[in-house]
């Protein structure tokens, strides 16, 4: 017994520094992606910061202030946010059944379908706008949030329907199957099923649409012909200023739905590498 | 016993594909009847399986459940419940949760589904297990859950898809029981697939052969050890030995002798098949002097080949006999133990 457990302590050891050595790579991505970040971030909350000095002399929240109180700065977030939301929702409405049918079904011509689907991002978005740009003035849809909605569609739908293709490629249908013969319905099996089956790599498309939208600068100016502002246009056109206290929290701002992003995705990650217990099957557990 | 379930020249063949999966299928079980569809894979046992659930449509054929004609009903109002081979337990519900699968599609308030859920478990020897997740429980448990998940919303057909080839030996033996005793006083039709022959004979009232999408023999176990129909089945049976010869009278004349048959055969040509551990040593009725070619030490057994002039006979006698290898010994082939093919 004793053996047993010095064994086990052992293995406890064992495991704890695997999994350190595991997450070495991850540490290095990370240390890699938020280095940059880190000057940004101190220069959004310095007060002066002269150049030979490592460390900001004084901080202040001046930046944001002056970004809460500019008209065009809460104009532009609210837009920004609305329009990726937007996007992100209507990605996976498109995606969804078209990820089903590529990814879990057999049909013919399935390749001519994937390019059609993937042409989009084959071919630069830039040119296709061009194109629509034309169409769009003509019904009016130039110049507004709808029409930069519609346009950035053209990035998002493409590798949101891949991220969901790729899920349903995985899957074998049989749980489907054994659904339906304990009787559920068609429907039913969907929303029972599939759903939450489907629901963490639903999460990461609507994610990517998301971040597709909120990073768009070149399709928004096009389309947008100016008049709709978004962060991403504001932080472009702010690059060029003077005052790098503003920029950077500009910056901030603009890079804050992608950390958030990146900490839901990796939790879903998670969630999903240790199997996830939903609260709805409570009703019918027995205590 | 009243039909459950009926097929009727059932044929299904798999887009693209070149031959037919099931063809001209039929086959009734009982109420509380247990048949076990055996064969080689890739013989439509799976196939016929989704025929009868709903999941597939047959081209040709009826399947009736209960008397009433299924075509054209969803696989959720057939009452015939499905349990895949690896369990296929649903991750994102916990053990309960799976359980109660059946019972919350038919949106019964919990009430009635909590006592139903606890009784299932019960039933597979899982009580207490509602709260853990899918991933934690061993194979073979989720087997159970897989089973109980089926049986709680009372199928009036239960469909086993090679319920035991995915568990460990030890666990297999376990899961036999329980289905077994899950089937003891049931009213409902169930149709085991395998393609292991042990296991069609533990657990089938009868077995139905399936070979190349055909159901070459449908009887009760002994049948296919002791009449087999055909040569195919014989040899899937391990009969090993056919004795070719000319039949007339009850007697078989063959290349090594003539054969005392009790079976009627003939007249004509006939292939008569006796099992290797049918063979016995010693004089009497249709023995024949035979010399040992081969030996083979099987632990309990040891599995011999004789020579009779031209004809190879494979033998599998106890093993506190040895015979060595160049002895000749007299052979019999008692005459109820060999069954004339047709």
């Amino acid at each position: 017994m004793g053996t047993f457990l010095i064994f086990r302590q052992r293995m406890g050891t064992f495991l704890i520094f695997r999994r350190k050595i595991r997450n070495v790579p991850i540490l290095l991505v990370a240390v890699f992606t938020l280095a940059p970040l880190v000057p940004v971030a101190l220069w959004s909350i310095s007060g002066e910061w002269r150049f030979p000095e490592l460390w900001p002399q004084a901080w202040s929240l001046r930046g944001f202030r002056h970004l809460l109180e500019s008209a065009t700065f809460v104009g532009a977030l609210t837009d920004s946010l609305w329009i990726a939301a937007a996007v992100a929702v209507t990605s996976i409405a498109v995606a969804l059944p078209a990820g089903m049918a590529i990814g879990g079904r057999h049909f013919r011509m399935k390749g001519l379908v994937l390019l059609i689907v993937l042409l989009p991002i084959l071919v630069p978005p830039l040119a296709a706008t061009l194109g629509i740009h034309e169409v769009f003035i003509r019904l009016g849809l130039a110049d507004t949030a709808t029409g930069v909605f519609l346009v950035h569609l053209i990035p998002a739908v493409p590798y949101a329907t891949l991220i969901l293709a790729a899920a349903f490629a995985g899957r074998s249908g049989d749980a489907e199957s054994a659904a339906r013969t304990l009787g559920a319905g068609p429907i039913q099996t969907f929303v029972h099923v599939t759903l939450p089956q489907a629901a963490p790599a639903i999460a990461v498309a609507a994610l990517l649409a998301f971040l597709i939208s909120w990073s768009q600068y070149i399709l928004t100016v096009v389309i947008g012909g100016g008049s709709v502002i978004t962060v991403a246009v504001l932080l472009f056109s702010a690059a060029t200023g003077d005052d790098p206290v503003i920029i950077a929290a500009l910056g901030v701002v603009f890079a804050l739905p992608p950390f958030v992003a990146l900490l839901i995705t990796l939790r879903l990650i998670a969630a999903r590498a240790s199997g996830i217990s939903r609260a709805d099957t409570a009703r019918w557990t027995p205590a | 016993m009243d039909a459950r379930l009926e097929l009727e020249g059932l044929s299904f063949r798999y887009p693209g594909a070149g031959g037919h999966a099931v063809v001209d299928l039929s086959l009734t079980v009982g109420a509380g009847e247990l048949i076990a569809l055996l064969g080689p894979s890739g013989c439509g046992k799976t196939t016929t399986l989704k025929l009868v659930c709903g999941l597939l449509e047959p081209a040709a054929g009826e399947i009736r459940i209960d008397g009433t004609a299924m075509r054209g009903v969803p696989p959720e109002r057939r009452a015939a419940a499905l349990v895949f081979q690896r369990g296929l337990l649903f991750e994102h519900l916990d053990v309960a949760g799976n359980v109660g699968f059946g019972l919350h599609m038919r949106r019964l308030p919990a009430s009635v589904m909590v006592p139903r859920v606890q009784e299932a478990l019960e039933r597979v020897q899982l009580a207490g297990f509602g709260k853990r997740r899918v991933r934690e429980l061993s194979g073979g448990e989720q087997q159970r859950v897989a089973l109980a998940r089926a049986l709680v919303t009372e199928p009036r057909v239960l469909l086993l898809d090679e319920p035991l080839s995915a568990l460990d030996p030890g666990l297999r033996g376990d899961m036999r029981e329980l289905l077994l005793d899950v089937q003891r006083g049931s009213d409902r039709a169930t149709v085991l697939v395998t393609h292991d022959q042990h296991e069609a004979v533990h657990l089938g009232d009868r077995i139905g052969l399936l070979i190349g999408g055909r159901l070459r023999m449908i009887d009760r176990p002994q049948a296919f050890y002791e009449r087999p129909a055909t040569r195919e089945v014989a040899e899937f049976f391990g009969a090993g030995n056919f004795i070719d010869g000319d039949a007339a009278g009850g007697r078989l004349r063959t290349c090594f002798g003539t054969l005392a048959l009790a079976a009627p055969a003939g007249p004509g040509p006939c292939t008569v098949v006796i099992r290797p551990e049918s063979l016995r040593l010693g004089d009497g009725e249709n023995a024949f002097a035979a010399r040992v070619a081969e030996t083979r030490y099987l632990g309990t057994r040891i599995e011999y080949r004789f020579t009779l002039g031209a004809q190879w006979l494979l033998g599998s006698l106890p093993a506190d006999v040895r015979l060595a290898a160049g002895e000749t010994v007299m052979l019999r082939l008692p005459s109820a133990a060999l069954w004339p093919l047709e």
